[in-house]
């Protein structure tokens, strides 16, 4: 089991004079919930395409559950893609088995494992209904149901969060939970973070086809630097001067967040507050948030969310 | 295995549909339609009144011995179609005397019909040779009736006589014993003749001209038959004269009987002719089928899906196949189901059994289905790749309509094949890969040169073996892409592409 499940190195993909990835590298343990972070167009979807075979890199090597052909282990992937689909006028539980016998299921166990799924997931009273009927939540469970009924060691979601609401996103946590409880491995992207810092082990950061961050979020939060949260009705710039001291930013009135060297000590900062009469209301650790760390990692700036999505 | 899958979806999608169950009903209803139309002409027909207000007083019972002879023609030829349907279905021949044995409708042979007894003796002869309770031949239904004028027309001058059966022709006014108006009057004058005045044929109705052919021809023969009195002709010398026929038949040079053309080298002309017309139906609508499949397909992105489980060849193949099997259904079934009622029912019925033989007998079922394959192939790879070019149908009707209107192209000409076999319109359609199917088919059984049908064949093999490879790297470049319509220079650009994937 120590062998990785997934692993990259050096992947590139071009488009004509477009390159979607670029030089990637990384690597997914098993049992891991490994998220794939990255603005619309930063190269995920071709990224994943790549590992399912769909799209074939333009250089590099990349390994599929010890396989370098993802061909070869299809059958023991599910995947499901950012923008979803299933044939309108077919059954719910057809649509189901349909999709597991192209995975190489036996007819009869397709069959049962449709029914079984539908019932587990609350759609029993569905089966027999057409995918049209359907509320679109609905359709996104069956489709995500069509994706593990062959029951595949690994999993690879592109957004499988983006068009659901509050309760069926809470729902598909929990399935994905659930999923690896049962020993999978689960890949998926998304460009929605708190999800990633819900329910990911780990995470790959990547901006305009490279890699900019992986790890766990403790390990990005580290990477970061210590940051201290001074809420103070004075103006603490003066406090850069000090060597434990990088930077003062505002976060809003009189809040201040303080980046600090590595090994800092935070009495010292504190006393320097009280030399300078800066009046202290509250003082502590600030924990950056996966949101505010992708910004920061991926120097993403909103106005390039813009960009064309890759292929 | 997956190939499988692909197919019996692609076939389940398309024939368990209403759709598809309602276009192979269509062909059973519209013989039905036809045989509907038929007998309501036949028996639902309106009985027609007409009047004639004759100054002279001598062309009424001309007019009534014409209509007599046309129904006599009626009568005899649904006498002969009743005895050779009968002979059709039981395989025999009935012995029956020489004016109720089947043969040409002449003016004599209706004369002895009517001299040996009519209908009502013809049915007694055929009665004892038949199974007991076979319905016997009915008379056709005559539906015109001639009555005579109302009583106050009488002695009016014509222009008077005319304005006073207005009503009556125009349904305002009824009959006296009819519960009807009058289709149409007869009016002639006393001074009628070849130099003197016209008679006049009043109606509503203009369009149905049974009638006033038959009262022109009525007065016709009555002035004719008065100019021979006049000149000192027998009437039954201009008769004898009248009804000589010049004998002529007509013969197939390379036919091997040197017997005169039958029935079945008549088929053999137009079975193939339908056949190609068929051909030409089922590849515009499997066609659309291949295309409405890939565009939703797409534009749901089930492609992707798919594409994470089969390979872009798979999935076109199986696409490609499985769209065959639902455009050869019909026809498959269709020959099926008359190769059923040829073998029940069959016989020596020289219909049948002709259809029988140039359908079941002859290389044509067969190589129907070969060109059909390639006809199909030629065309259902060029929709596809329309289909993977396109985000939607709006998108493909730019390309389709042009492949279409190519398609239906050579329809006008296709009269011309069947006329002229080997003429230069046939060759040069046997020499267009796009028409070849269509072509070869109509000339198979005109003894077309052997080099001419394999030469045109190769190239049709190699132009859609050239066309699948080009249009199917379109399609397996094409299918993941977004973007708007598809143009004819991405076309070309993508056709250059070797493969994303294979």
């Amino acid at each position: 089991m120590t062998d990785p499940v997934l692993r990259l190195s050096g992947i590139t993909r071009r488009f004509g004079a477009f390159t979607a990835v670029k030089d990637l590298s990384f690597t997914v343990r098993p049992g891991e919930i490994y998220g794939f972070l990255g603005q619309n167009g930063a190269g995920k979807t071709t990224t994943l395409r790549m590992l399912m075979d769909i799209v074939s890199p333009s250089a590099g090597e990349l390994s599929v559950l010890g396989s370098h052909r993802p061909r070869e282990v299809r059958r023991r992937v599910g995947y499901l893609p950012e923008e979803r689909g299933l044939y309108k006028k077919m059954k719910a539980a057809d649509s189901i088995a349909y999709f597991a016998r192209l995975k190489g299921v036996p007819r009869k166990t397709a069959r049962e494992r449709a029914e079984a799924l539908l019932d587990r997931f609350e759609l029993g009273e569905f089966a027999n209904a057409k995918i049209e009927a359907l509320s679109k939540g609905m359709a996104q469970k069956v489709q995500l149901l069509s994706v593990i009924a062959h029951e595949p060691e690994l999993l690879i979601l592109d957004e499988p969060f983006s068009g659901l609401d509050p309760v069926n996103q809470q729902i598909l946590e929990d399935m994905i939970l659930e999923l690896r409880a049962g020993g999978r491995t689960i890949i998926f992207s998304t460009h929605v973070m708190e999800h990633a810092e819900r329910l990911c082990d780990r995470f790959l950061m990547i901006a305009k086809g490279k890699k900019v961050f992986e790890g766990t979020l403790a390990d990005a939060r580290a990477r970061e630097g210590e940051r201290l949260l001074l809420g103070t009705p004075d103006d603490p710039s003066g406090l850069t001067a000090l060597p434990e001291v990088e930077s003062v930013e505002a976060v809003e009135a009189a809040l201040f967040r303080l980046s600090l060297a590595e090994g800092a000590d935070r009495q010292r900062v504190l006393a320097a507050c009280l030399e300078r009469n800066i009046r202290v209301e509250r003082f502590g650790a600030a924990q950056l948030s996966l949101h505010e760390l992708f910004f920061r990692l991926a120097g993403a700036a909103p106005d390039e969310a813009a960009q064309r999505e890759a292929a | 295995m997956a190939l499988f899958q692909l197919i019996a979806q692609e076939y389940r999608r398309y024939v368990l549909t209403r759709g598809f169950l309602l276009f192979l009903a269509i062909i059973p209803i519209s013989i039905g339609f036809g045989a509907l139309a038929g007998f309501l002409s036949e028996y639902a027909a309106p009985v027609r009144a007409f009047t004639v207000v004759d100054a002279t007083g001598r062309y009424g019972t001309e007019i009534d011995r014409v209509l007599e002879q046309r129904h006599l023609r009626r009568v005899v030829s649904a006498w002969d179609a009743y005895v050779e349907g009968l002979e059709a279905v039981g395989d025999e021949e009935f012995d029956l005397p020489d004016p109720f044995a089947p043969d040409d409708n002449t003016p004599a042979r209706r004369i002895a019909f009517a001299e040996a007894g009519g209908l009502e003796a013809a049915n007694a002869a055929i009665a004892g040779q038949l199974p007991p309770d076979t319905p016997l031949a009915e008379e056709p239904k005559r539906n015109l009736r001639r009555v005579p004028p109302p009583a106050d027309i009488e002695g009016l001058p014509l222009e008077q006589a005319a304005e006073a059966l207005r009503p009556f022709l125009n349904g305002d006014a009824e009959i006296p014993g009819s519960d009807d108006g009058l289709f149409a009057a007869v009016l002639i004058p006393a001074d009628f003749g070849p130099d003197g005045a016209e008679a006049q044929f009043w109606t509503q109705n203009l369009t149905d001209e049974s009638l006033s052919d038959a009262v022109e021809e009525a007065l016709t023969v009555a002035l004719q038959r008065r100019a021979y009195e006049e000149r000192g002709l027998s009437i039954q010398d201009v008769r004898a004269v009248d009804s000589i026929r010049a004998p002529f038949d007509r013969f197939k040079s390379n036919s091997e009987t040197g017997e005169a053309v039958s029935v079945r080298e008549e088929l053999a002309l137009y079975v193939p002719l339908g056949l190609a017309y068929i051909l030409l139906a089922m590849v515009l609508s499997v066609g659309g089928m291949l295309l409405t499949s890939t565009v939703e397909e797409k534009s749901n992105k089930i492609v992707e899906v798919l594409l994470s489980s089969v390979t872009a060849t798979e999935l076109m193949v199986g696409k490609l196949i499985g769209l065959l099997l639902v455009g050869i259904t019909a026809p498959v079934l269709f020959l099926l189901l008359g190769f059923i009622a040829l073998t029940a029912f069959g016989g020596a019925g020289e219909v049948v059994s002709a259809f029988r033989a140039i359908l079941f007998g002859s290389p044509l079922v067969p190589l129907f289905f070969f060109y059909f394959l390639l006809g199909y192939l030629m065309f259902a790879s060029l929709y596809l790749a329309i289909g993977a070019m396109s985000q939607s149908i709006q998108d493909a009707q730019s390309f389709v309509t042009p492949i279409t209107i190519l398609l239906v192209l050579p329809l006008p000409f296709l009269q011309m094949v069947v006329t002229d076999p080997n003429g230069i319109v046939a060759r040069i359609l046997t020499w267009i890969p796009i028409y070849t199917p269509y072509a070869v088919m109509m000339r198979i059984n005109a003894d077309p040169p052997v080099w001419e049908i394999v030469g045109a064949t190769l190239l049709l093999l190699a132009f859609t073996g050239a066309l699948v490879f080009f249009m199917g790297r379109i399609y397996r470049n094409g299918v993941l892409s977004s973007g708007g319509a598809p143009k004819f220079t991405d076309a070309l650009k993508l056709a250059r592409t070797s493969s994303a994937s294979a």
